[in-house]
């Protein structure tokens, strides 16, 4: 009943089909929608979250599906300013995962914030020495930017395509798709690293305190590396997903090797980065206020096993598997080391975001745990259900996949 | 107009882009933005004064400076009859005043400035959910479920009260009604104290205090009553025997103030003798760590090693008499081998904290358990105290000396009829006491007259016995046996609920009262508290309702009782204070005041009067009565299988504890997530003996006594003597207060009060116990 | 990032806390939340939802009885001189460093209540308002007009009573003098402290009380291996409390919350 609105040439499932599947996860989303409104209106008691844990499972989450979205500006780079051509089966997937990943984002921190009526005050009255004003700026003018990258897509929907506005407008935009992903570039790479400088500029918390790269805080170019490194990776993960879902394949395997291939070598890169900035933390910040790296890791929660998981687990074995072609090249090692390395960058947005607030820095004081509530669980967890929406509507309606009709002939 | 859907397009973009050049998106951002800052109240503003008071939450009577300011929000509270009257006779400007601040006043020479936190709390008593705002009767049979009320006026509430008393008094029995006060000091109390007795009861009885052993001691040994103090400030070595110096015992802000001055000043020595690190104890110079019970032991350990090795003051001992009778004691019994096993403190560090004390000079020996609640007995005060005679402390600068009186214009005699003099023949229903007679209350005694059915009509004023005295809930259901019960109070507590007739009582920011000698500063002082404002317009003077009765009753009570209103009797009192010419008021010696109602006005404007004590030295007898102290311990120190733990209250600054106030919500910040965790009262105990129970921090485990269980949680603490749990008074409310009630549980339930076979009073601030995991 | 600046100012104000004197009674609290208007939840025993701008930490020396101590450590807002970290890293300057008088403030109907200042504090000052702000019936009458309760969602700490110090000096003012006398601006927990334990001052003033007292040999300061430069300094001659002020390394770590 919905044929005329999807693209030609590719088979989709029947519209019962479809708009059960949809109404699970619009359910989900619902639910996460009432948990939204009840925080709105009772405020943040609704948390776990309390003077000692400022931050918790909102900003994880906020930085982790940043990171995880630089795939978006990424992909982009490589396809318009270096004119990788492989990657132009992925680009547009990558700019909804982007699209998906940034939306959320800004709807958690509305939440997130105290005082969401006066969340214009970060235009109107920026403090220019914040970090966070930076991240504040660079992220939403970035998602205008993933807007702008993703409405020309939605114009070439088969029916929407059919109006001449639409057509030309569409026709316009492709034209400065390099102009946007030039730009989309350079505010991701601020405002990845303005996330990292978030935290490496808190001076009073050891844990996190990274600076003198000259000016900068070096957790500014940790974050870039990260997200540049394994935003690729989760593009690749969730194709490789939807290519499982729909049974089809999307993209040539040969575009998600190119992809896992560059992913891999920043990966090592980063890997080797990261060591070395552990090694400096532990053997100069820490010992120069008097803190010990065995300090920093206390009982399960916050123990000496999450540096091991988040840089060996989740770092160093997905790095060897993606820069080793015959492993990138079986799909189950590919999944495994994309799955690894989005885990991982989650987990460090994580230890760096809670782990940092977790640590006493007085020495009198003691360890705290901090566990989100159900609320904090349901609205973070609802990015999942909002990106199954989002994607299961782009994909049926819109051609994200340039090569799915090559790839899959019409059955005679 | 016919609109397709490219003009509906254009229509809405063309929209939306012109309301984006209008002031309404704009202005609607704005407007969300200044509608939070209404999230939170604006407190009115208005221009601020100040006035001086007294604090009279605790004994420690210090001076307070309130902030008032205007109150725009205009509402009735000046309309009260109190206020009326209160305007016309100071003259001020009749506006609205709210009280915002209660601060030390730093004239004043108890405090000097410095403030506790329940006194810098006080205005959430004024303004607390829990007062009772009019005379309460009570609809539902005592002792049935909740207590349901009527309000009635003061006219029906007196008519009742009047009724039945005079009811009692025709048929005889008089002196069946019991009054309970929370002490005896000031001139309310002594009102209320006379009133009963021209009424012809003996039976105006105190809630249980330290003070009661000491009463009967220093009749004993120095001939005279007290009120005991000590001259800290001037005393280089303090030795202390369990007394909460910086915890609450005695004035707390004062003893805090001298504490201050020994940090600067580094040349004196506080030793603290108890079993458990109290804060105290952390702060001395010296803590050690007695076994419970054992801390007369020491003290006569201690005089052992100054008598034998002839450290002692010889002139004043010459002072003395029963010196002989008391050294074969120490001789034969107390040698310091012998009292470090009793003690548990080792032999050396006796002798040499008994050398210490002996030459310092001045030194003192302070006699104390916590706060000055709970008792102990006799031979344990005399034991103590007789340290101060060796050391030749007795009233001398830097020792013990005994407050002088306030000066204030005597009673006029007593008018009794024959009715009141039959009633105030008879015995009074606590006794009179053990193998000793004397007159102190024993209202541990009350819980056994009151089921007797000695009792016809109880008045309770401000005092809370039936959460404050041991065995709390056995008291309790005494008074439901009771036939008539009156309560006077401000707030709503368990005991009012327990009454027939609640009389609301006004604060003492409300109410024009004199606040006598802070307990155990060496000088005397009198300052007023002041009738600041009238939250409560219905709430009356104490002092008031019960010159209202006996001018009602008439008869011996009407004429003993003559004043027109309290304020009247206070103004006479002071008079007298004016014609003895003693002391100082502010910086003026009131010798050289012109008249009384210079006096007067000088303590309505909130200064103190006070005198410095005369020292002189002072003798005692060690051994009156031919009883030397002779340490019993008290059966439930003694070790048992069933119950192979003792259980010790200790009290804390922030839990307001039997004071005529409980805990203030401010308060309830300060009290330690180690102490009360939401409804759970946490039990300090060392962490080796929770190890062998298997008890970890936080872990929830019952109390068993002989008197009965406490649920609550454990708290391993290291400074816990081990196999002793110490509990906090002051907590396990069941009061109206939402920031109290149902918090924790109330430790007087289970206190198991041990008579002193010599003076029958009790002894109480422990008993056996066994802790069980949960 | 830059510190700072320099202003030629003759006030700084600083506070001394000796901690020997300290007795932990918590009136300095109660001040504290009386004179700048704190609610009162029904239960305040969640300590980490707790509003006390000053709050006395109860710490032990961590050895066994009977050679345990206590000890208290009073906590105000560090009013950090250097760089202070809640300061630089608001993002809508919300936090006020004055470089006149080195007073940090919050303006509270500015927050958005990100509660990156709360991250940002080392010394836990910085704290959030969970809930609407609710005073029982009649009990909004206590509140003090010079202070504005703070709506829920915002950011709030120690303003060093800087109200106080308006109020000190529009009545110089009116008195005809420019500079204020030593004592003549203090703040609520100094006024209280029974003890006398909490010392408050122009530290650029040399004739002051508090100007003598951080010269003390046992004067600290909390961290200061992390050069936020407090301008609140402890005395304490037990060294085991002066060990509690700051982290070493190959110090055995015995001491701790109590």
């Amino acid at each position: 009943m919905d044929r005329a609105w999807i693209p030609e040439g590719v088979q989709r499932c029947s519209a019962g089909a479809f708009y059960s599947w949809m109404a699970l996860w619009l359910f989900v989303l619902g639910a996460a929608v009432t948990t939204a409104l009840l925080i709105l209106w009772k405020g943040l008691n609704q948390t776990n979250m309390n003077d000692y844990f400022g931050f918790g499972a909102w900003i994880t989450a906020d930085l982790g599906v940043i990171a995880l979205g630089a795939g978006a500006f990424f992909s982009g780079f490589l396809t318009y300013v270096v004119r990788i051509k492989e990657l132009k089966a992925l680009i547009n997937f990558a700019v909804i995962i982007g699209f998906i990943c940034y939306s959320s984002a800004l709807l958690i921190l509305i939440l997130d914030i105290g005082q969401p009526l006066r969340c214009w005050f970060g235009y109107w009255f920026p403090n220019i020495h914040s970090m966070l004003t930076e991240v504040i700026f660079c992220i939403t003018l970035y998602f205008t930017v993933l807007t702008i990258e993703y409405v020309p897509l939605i114009l070439e929907n088969r029916k929407i395509y059919a109006n001449p506005v639409a057509h030309t407008l569409s026709h316009n935009f492709h034209e400065a798709m390099a102009i946007f992903a030039a730009i989309g570039t350079f505010l991701s790479f601020f405002h990845q690293g303005s996330l990292g400088g978030m935290y490496g500029v808190m001076y009073a918390r050891p844990f996190a305190f990274r600076e003198g790269f000259f000016v900068w805080p070096w957790t500014f170019f940790l974050f870039i590396f990260s997200a540049i490194s394994t935003g690729p990776t989760f593009t690749i993960l969730i194709t490789m997903i939807l290519q499982k879902v729909t049974k089809k394949r999307l993209v040539p395997r040969e575009s998600l090797s190119v992809l896992a291939k560059i992913a891999g070598c920043l990966l090592c890169g980063y890997v080797i980065v990261k060591i070395a900035d552990t090694y400096y933390w532990a053997t100069h910040i820490l010992p120069a206020r008097g803190l010990t790296f065995a300090q920093q890791y206390h009982g399960y929660q916050y123990g000496m096993w999450l540096p091991y998981v988040e840089i060996g687990l989740c770092g160093v074995i997905p790095a060897i598997i993606l820069i080793t072609r015959r492993l990138r090249e079986n799909d189950k090692w590919l999944v495994l080391a994309c799955a690894l390395a989005s885990f991982g960058v989650v987990l460090n947005r994580f230890i760096f975001t809670v782990q940092t607030l977790a640590m006493p820095v007085l020495p009198f004081d003691k360890w705290y745990i901090y566990f989100p509530s159900w609320q904090e669980w349901v609205t973070s967890m609802a990015v999942i259900a909002y990106g199954a929406v989002i994607i299961s509507l782009s994909y049926r309606y819109l051609p994200v996949f340039p090569y799915e009709r090559d790839l899959n002939p019409p059955a005679r | 107009m016919k609109l397709d859907r490219r003009g509906f397009l254009k229509f809405a973009v063309g929209g939306a882009i012109g309301t984006l050049a209008t002031p309404i998106p704009w202005d609607l951002i704005d407007e969300s933005a200044k509608f939070t800052d209404l999230w939170a109240p604006e407190p009115a503003k208005g221009p601020s004064s100040f006035v001086h008071s007294t604090c009279r939450l605790c004994p420690g009577g210090c001076g307070i400076t309130l902030r008032l300011v205007e109150d725009k929000s205009g509402r009735d509270e000046w309309r009260g009859w109190h206020h009326k009257e209160f305007i016309q006779r100071r003259r001020l400007p009749a506006v609205p005043l709210r009280a915002v601040k209660i601060a030390g006043n730093p004239d004043h020479p108890v405090n000097r400035g410095g403030i506790c936190p329940l006194g810098a709390a006080g205005l959430q008593l004024l303004y607390g959910t829990n007062r009772v705002t009019t005379p309460l009767k009570r609809t539902n049979p005592r002792g049935e479920g909740e207590a349901a009320w009527e309000k009635i006026t003061w006219d029906e509430a007196l008519n009742i009260v009047n009724g039945k008393l005079r009811e009692i008094r025709e048929a005889g029995n008089p002196h069946t009604v019991a009054c309970i006060l929370d002490n005896k000091k000031g001139l309310t109390a002594e009102l209320i104290d006379r009133f009963f007795r021209a009424y012809g009861s003996p039976n105006v009885i105190t809630m249980p205090s330290q003070e009661d052993v000491e009463t009967v001691g220093l009749s004993l040994m120095q001939g005279t009553g007290g009120p005991l103090a000590y001259d800290l400030e001037n005393s280089k070595y303090v030795l202390s025997f369990g007394a909460a110096l910086l915890e609450g015992w005695g004035a707390p802000v004062h003893n805090m103030m001298v504490f201050g001055k020994w940090q600067e000043a580094n040349e004196h020595t506080l030793v603290q003798i108890e079993p458990n690190c109290s804060i105290t104890a952390s702060k001395a110079d010296k803590w050690l760590a007695v076994k419970p019970g054992a801390e007369a032991a020491l003290a006569l350990g201690m005089a052992n090693v100054i008598v034998t090795e002839g450290l002692y003051d010889r002139s004043g001992i010459a002072r003395c008499q029963g010196f002989e009778g008391f050294k074969a004691l120490l001789e034969s019994e107390y040698n310091p081998r012998k009292v470090s096993e009793i003690t548990g403190i080792p032999a050396a560090v006796i002798a040499t904290t008994a050398r210490a004390f002996a030459v310092t000079k001045p030194a003192v020996a302070v006699y104390g358990r916590g706060q000055g609640v709970m008792s102990g007995n006799l031979a344990e005060f005399m034991s103590i105290y007789s340290l101060n005679a060796l050391v030749g402390s007795i009233g001398a600068r830097g020792g013990v000396v005994m407050q002088r009186e306030v000066p204030f214009k005597a009673w006029p005699a007593l008018a009794t009829d024959a009715v009141a003099l039959q009633g105030l023949s008879q015995p009074r229903i606590d006794g009179e006491g053990g193998e000793i007679k004397h007159g102190v209350s024993m209202a541990h005694n009350l819980t056994a007259a009151l089921k007797s059915g000695a009792v016809n009509a109880l008045v309770v004023h401000e005092a809370n016995p039936c959460y404050a005295l041991p065995r709390a809930r056995k008291f309790e259901e005494a008074v439901a046996k009771v036939p008539f019960v009156l309560a006077l109070t401000s707030c709503m507590n368990e005991t009012a609920r327990s009454a027939d007739i609640v009389l609301p009582v006004a604060s003492y920011l409300e109410r024009l009262e004199d606040v006598t000698s802070a307990a155990r500063v060496p000088y005397a002082s009198m300052s007023l508290t002041r009738p600041v404002l009238a939250n409560v317009p219905e709430a009356r003077h104490p002092g008031d309702v019960f010159l209202t009765l006996a001018r009602a009753m008439g008869g011996s009570v009407g004429s003993s009782l003559p004043w027109d209103n309290f304020e009247a009797l206070l103004k006479e009192k002071v008079g007298g204070i004016f014609a003895s010419r003693r002391g100082r008021i502010g910086d003026q010696e009131v010798a050289m005041l012109g008249s009384s109602d210079e006096l007067w006005e000088g303590l309505n404007a909130g200064k103190c009067w006070y005198e410095e004590p005369i020292f002189g030295g002072g003798g005692l007898t060690f051994n009156p009565q031919g009883r030397t102290p002779r340490l019993e311990p008290v059966s439930w120190m003694k070790a048992s299988r069933e119950y192979p733990m003792l259980l010790v209250a200790y009290e804390n600054i922030n839990i307001a504890n039997r004071r005529a106030v409980d805990t203030l919500p401010y308060l309830t910040k300060n009290i330690d997530n180690t102490v009360l965790q939401k409804h759970d009262l946490l039990v300090r105990v060392n962490p080796e003996t929770a190890g062998r129970l298997r008890l970890v921090e936080g872990d929830a485990a019952t109390v068993q006594c002989p008197s009965g269980r406490l649920s609550v949680r454990v708290h391993m603490d290291v400074g816990m003597m081990p196999d002793v749990i110490g509990i906090p008074l002051g907590l396990g409310h069941s009061n109206d207060d939402p920031f109290l009630t149902g918090k924790g549980v109330n430790a007087y339930e289970v206190l198991e009060p041990e008579l002193d076979p010599v003076t029958g009073l009790a002894v109480w601030w422990g008993t056996r116990a066994k802790l069980i995991k949960v | 990032m830059s510190e700072h600046q320099e202003v030629a100012s003759k006030e700084k104000y600083g506070m001394v806390i000796d901690l020997d004197k300290c007795t932990g009674c918590g009136a300095c609290t109660v001040a504290c939340l009386s004179e700048n208007n704190h609610y009162v939840r029904e239960d305040e025993s969640d300590k980490l939802h707790s509003v006390t701008w000053m709050k006395v930490y109860k710490v032990t020396n961590g050895e066994p009885f009977p050679n345990t101590k206590v000890a208290f450590i009073p906590r105000p807002c560090m009013h950090c001189d250097h760089h202070t970290p809640c300061v630089s890293v608001c993002p809508v300057m919300a936090t006020d460093y004055n470089p006149l008088t080195g007073i940090v403030s919050q303006i509270y109907t500015r927050c958005i209540g990100c509660r990156y200042c709360v991250g940002a504090c080392p010394y836990h000052a910085r704290y959030f308002n969970w809930w609407d702000p609710v005073w029982p019936e009649g009990m909004h009458k206590l509140l003090n007009p010079d202070m504005s309760p703070r709506m829920r969602g915002v950011a709030e700490k120690c303003s060093f009573c800087n109200h106080r110090l308006q109020k000190a000096k529009d009545k110089a003012y009116v008195e005809g003098r420019k500079e204020l006398k030593d004592g003549e601006y203090v703040t609520a927990c100094a006024e209280a402290c029974p003890t006398r334990a909490i010392t408050f001052g122009n530290m650029k003033d040399p004739e002051s009380a508090i100007a003598k007292l951080i010269k003390s040999p046992g004067a600290f300061r909390l961290l200061e291996k992390l050069g936020t430069q407090p301008k609140v300094y402890y005395l304490s001659n037990e060294s085991w409390i002066r060990e509690l002020g700051d982290n070493a390394l190959g110090r055995k770590k015995r001491g701790g919350l109590a």
